[in-house]
């Protein structure tokens, strides 16, 4: 019990003595000093009190001062009906879930929630062009990454550096496609799928499909088949080989 | 009781009209007593507690099983017993009666049993001056208060009766509470000195 829950209780007359109150009164100086201050108030209220007052023994036009007020009007006025829909369409709509509770805003609130809507729209979509801007200005002059000792740069011929390649691990294996491309993709349009760039194929998965697309574009450049074993390892050696 | 008094209102919504006594008889005392309090006149209360039933009846087709029936009665009597205290702000009244001079005759208990007698002495001399203290009260916090100890009301049904925030109910009597303890104090201090 809370100390919210604690002031329901002390409040209520039919569960001002439960155990959980007990307890959380014990625990709680700051209610028990609340329980303190409304003691005189809650005996009074939660004590007996008169029952409902008899009308009925009443001598006829006695104590009806202000009845005979009363008394001019009919008996249930419009007023009271009135009062009874509106408080019936007041509670429901409180009842009711807040996401089907009807909105309704005042004219001037609506057009000013418009702009409001625009002026986001318009600040998002250039949000959005200066995304793509940066994006394909980036693309151009993709980064370098900071390479180990001995890691072959890529878009570096590998040719050139044998020794080198030849210690490549094979997980390697995309730097070396990558370096073929320098030389064999860079300066005609290949008629293949472009290069592998997800993160989620594996290495050797893109290094054989590069291969294999460079074995279809280099057929009339008199590339023969290439063994599939010695592709990662030979790298760019192959056009040497077939030389 | 209140899935119940819902359901009663289904039926008389289909035409069962007399099973709206069956909730007459079950809210009538409350209700009355409450618009005694907030009246200071036993006639007019009834009236008002009368008008609110019929009102209730007039307009049944309103009711909505979404909220309870009890807090749909209670925010009628609340209602049309403000309205009834402006009226009365505004008209000179004729005769100035206390509702516990009327009250006192009818309830007066059989003189043969003595203690009996007393205790009721007692008991309405009590509720006189509790209704005493609460008429000195801001009528918000009278009302919360009465909703609360006499008909017995949730905090979520005097915030809906009320029309303010849950917190906003429990503040009204929280603060009533506080101000009547502090009359009742000073009371009992004068007493004590007298």
């Amino acid at each position: 019990m809370n100390c919210d829950e604690a002031f329901d209780a002390l409040t209520d007359p039919a569960s001002a003595d439960t155990a959980a109150l007990a307890e959380h009164l014990l625990n709680c100086p700051r209610c028990r000093e609340l329980k303190q201050v409304l003691e005189p108030a809650l005996s009074l209220l939660c004590g007996d009190l008169p029952a409902e007052p008899a009308m009925q023994d009443a001598p006829p036009n006695e104590g009806r001062g202000n009845a005979a007020v009363a008394s001019q009007k009919s008996f249930l006025s419009v007023e009271a009906i009135g009062m009874a829909e509106a408080a019936a369409a007041r509670l429901a709509s409180l009842s009711a879930p807040s996401g089907s509770r009807p909105v309704v805003r005042p004219p001037g609130r609506r057009i000013r929630g418009k702009a409001l809507q625009g002026l986001l729209c318009a600040a998002l979509g250039g949000l959005a062009v200066f995304c793509i801007g940066l994006w394909t200005g980036k693309s151009d002059v993709a980064p370098q990454p900071q390479l180990a000792p001995g890691v072959i740069p890529a878009g570096v011929c590998t040719r050139n550096a044998v020794p080198q390649n030849a210690k490549q691990p094979r997980d390697n294996a995309r730097a070396v496609i990558l370096s073929c491309v320098a030389c064999h993709l860079r300066d005609h349009q290949p008629r293949i799928e472009p290069l592998p760039t997800s993160l989620f194929e594996s290495p050797r998965r893109a290094a054989g499909r590069v291969l294999l697309a460079c074995d279809q574009s280099d057929v009339g450049k008199g590339h023969g088949p290439i063994p599939k074993t010695d592709r990662l390892a030979a790298g760019c050696r192959l056009g040497d080989a077939n030389a | 009781m209140h899935s119940d008094d819902g359901q009663l209102m289904r039926r008389i919504q289909e035409g069962e009209f007399s099973l709206f006594e069956v909730l007459v008889e079950r809210y009538r005392p409350a209700l009355l007593r409450v618009a005694n309090g907030m009246l200071n006149d036993a006639a007019l209360a009834e009236d008002v507690v009368q008008e609110t039933f019929l009102a209730v009846f007039a307009s049944r087709h309103t009711f909505n099983p979404a909220f309870h029936f009890r807090t749909w009665l209670w925010t009628i009597l609340l209602n049309l017993c403000r309205a009834q205290r402006k009226r009365l702000a505004r008209r000179p009244q004729v005769v100035s009666r206390s509702t516990l001079d009327t009250s006192e005759r009818a309830n007066l208990a059989d003189p043969s049993t003595s203690e009996t007698a007393l205790a009721a002495l007692l008991i309405r001399e009590r509720g006189a001056q509790l209704q005493g203290f609460l008429n000195e009260l801001p009528d918000a916090q009278a009302d919360a208060i009465r909703l609360r100890f006499f008909a017995g009301l949730k905090y979520e049904e005097i915030a809906q009766s009320m029309g303010v925030s849950l917190g906003g109910a429990k503040l009204r009597v929280r603060s009533g509470l506080c101000k009547l303890s502090e009359r009742l104090l000073g009371d009992e201090e004068r007493s004590n000195e007298l």
